[in-house]
């Protein structure tokens, strides 16, 4: 192998270990945050890339559908629970209010926009923000209606739930999108050389964005009182509590963040790859061997372990294509046996 | 109940709570009046904690809370946490549930999280508790983790009082912390009276908590079997015998 080739699977294996990155670090959020292991991640990122694909060539972002459908869902959810509880207090008028415009009132404003403009022209800037204008809501929404009813149940109960929703997010993809996939323009079509390596504009938009994006979340969590909170309540679930950080509004933060998170990666992927509904499951999945390799706690490690995993899959798809998902995901053992070594006592809940 | 006629800013009426089957308070009556002391002793187990979480809204999944908490004459007793504090309860927990790997300064500052949509500048409140530890302000950047356990205990009660509390509970505050330490955490929160708070105090150190009380609760086995003013309490006999032990 020379050099040109050397560096060419080297780009290519950190442009999609930065895509892993923002995966990782929004499953070590939701994890951290609510105990969750957030599944269905990666339908936020097939979901989104073809919300980006449609509004791209015209057509109606069918996403917007599953957004009034579970949006109705969830104001049910929400009426069911104060209607069960009205024995203790009285209907919460004002917060079914907020409920209503939440979940009914801003779907429909979505459709509205989605029906009345004409979004096909538009730059791709304002395609990517109103796709998360559908998809950050619905995590939130998924949160309310599958996750917050029982947010004390434990880890394996939660999985279980997480399961169930993947499936259920991906029979509606199915649905609502068809089994074809799409792909997005390409962000830019500059390219450089530098020496033997062709530089692809691409990679370099990857690469800034995600880099863009971590330091952001990093200033976020570092600055910003909502971001001490999601941590706080990472660190110690009952001293949020003590404080005033409700395990819900803690929870439903963190779904939003790891919605936008994958919509992003998928909006990322999108100009290289066919993404279809079910395209994302995989993806999600290097996200969660790289969050692995942070023990789903530490970010700067899952951010190392998603390049790791990105260059991993990229020198085995030269070496031994046929193989290169079985080494990928082999890589978790070591890691997990490494990591059991490593720490040797579960850490204080 | 109590003589004095001042308003209960705190008051529990028939209070119970159980785990599953097992009952660990059982209707507990009990008052506290604005810039009060009032202590709850007894032994282990008596359901002392139970208590403080209860009046908190802070019992674990599988506690059941019956009867009814009185916040300034309001029922509070189905609110969440967040509505608790927001009206002015605070807990400092037995096991001071600090933010270990942030710094004490942002511990302090998350104690205001609820405070933060009122006009109520958080840099003052950072000031005030300040001005009572000022050995927090000069470890704010450490870590809360990295501190000795009475530094731990002041970052508890700081970021308790973050949220600008009416009234304020404290669980075992000299717990594991050495006799100069806990002093200087019992002469706090005497001082604290003075500012209108008014604390409910547990404690296993019977003696110091009577000293710095109003008003004492006697608590065994899920029962108030006992109550008076403090200085009362210290000279009954039961209670010399049960929990303060010969003087020396």
């Amino acid at each position: 192998m020379d050099f040109g080739i050397f560096a060419v699977l080297a780009q290519d294996g950190i442009t999609n270990g930065a895509v892993y990155a923002l995966l990782a670090m929004a499953l070590v959020l939701v994890f951290s945050v609510t105990r969750i292991i957030f599944l269905p991640q990666g339908e936020f990122i097939g979901f989104g890339a073809l919300t980006v694909a449609a509004l791209q060539s015209g057509q109606f972002p069918r996403l917007v559908w599953m957004l009034m459908a579970v949006g109705v869902l969830t104001f049910l959810v929400e009426i069911g629970s104060a209607l069960r509880q009205r024995r203790y207090k009285p209907l919460p008028g004002r917060h079914l209010m907020w409920s209503g415009i939440e979940n009914l009132a801003y779907p429909s404003l979505v459709w509205v926009l989605a029906r009345g403009l004409e979004w096909q022209g538009m730059p791709m800037v304002v395609q990517i923000l109103f796709t998360l204008g559908i998809t950050v809501p619905l995590g939130i929404m998924l949160y309310r209606v599958a996750f917050q009813p029982m947010a004390e149940a434990s880890v394996l109960v939660l999985l279980i739930v997480a399961v169930g929703v993947h499936f259920a997010m991906l029979g509606m993809g199915l649905f609502i999108f068809g089994p074809e996939g799409s792909t997005t323009q390409a962000f830019t079509d500059w390219s450089a050389e530098i020496g033997a390596l062709l530089v692809s504009g691409q990679s370099v938009v990857v690469l800034g964005v995600s880099a863009c994006l971590i330091a952001l979340l990093y200033l976020f969590f570092d600055r910003s009182l909502y971001g001490k909170a999601l941590r706080a309540t990472a660190v110690n679930r009952k001293g949020a509590q003590l404080v005033g950080i409700g395990t819900t509004q803690a929870g439903r933060m963190a779904f939003g963040l790891a919605a936008a998170l994958g919509t992003l990666a998928g909006t990322l992927i999108a100009p290289l790859n066919t993404v279809g509904y079910d395209t994302g499951f995989v993806v999600a999945l290097k996200g969660f061997v790289a969050a692995i390799v942070g023990g789903l706690a530490s970010y700067p490690l899952a951010a190392a372990g998603a390049v790791l995993v990105g260059l991993l899959e990229s020198y085995s798809s030269f070496w031994a294509s046929a193989y290169k998902e079985v080494i990928v995901f082999t890589l978790i053992i070591p890691v997990l046996a490494w990591r059991s070594l490593v720490s040797g006592h579960g850490d204080e809940e | 109940m109590s003589a004095d006629n001042t308003k209960a800013v705190l008051e529990t009426r028939n209070l119970s709570v159980r785990y599953g089957k097992v009952e660990a308070l059982r209707a507990t009556n009990l008052r506290l009046c604005a810039g009060q002391i009032v202590t709850v002793i007894g032994p282990n187990g008596a359901g002392k904690s139970s208590l403080l979480n209860a009046i908190m809204g802070a019992l674990p999944t599988n506690g059941q809370a019956e009867g009814a908490v009185l916040y300034e004459d309001h029922d509070v007793s189905h609110h969440a946490i967040e509505l608790r504090l927001g009206k002015g309860l605070a807990l400092v927990p037995e096991k001071r549930e600090l933010f270990t790997t942030m710094s004490v300064e942002d511990n302090l500052v998350l104690g205001a999280y609820r405070r933060r949509k009122a006009g109520w500048s958080y840099r003052d409140g950072l000031e005030r508790i300040y001005s009572i530890f000022p050995r927090l302000k000069e470890r704010r950047h450490q870590l809360a983790g990295t501190m000795s356990g009475g530094e731990r205990q002041m970052v508890a009660i700081g970021r308790a009082l973050m949220s600008d509390p009416k009234v304020l509970m404290l669980d075992e505050p000299s717990l594991g912390l050495a006799p100069r330490v806990m002093a200087e955490v019992f002469h706090v929160i005497s001082h604290l009276r003075d500012s209108g708070v008014a604390t409910l105090l547990i404690e296993q150190n019977s003696r110091a908590a009577l000293q710095v009380s109003d008003y004492g609760y006697v608590l065994e086995v899920g029962d108030v079997t006992l109550e008076g003013p403090a200085a009362d309490l210290a000279k009954n006999p039961k209670v010399i015998e049960a929990y303060l032990g010969a003087k020396h």
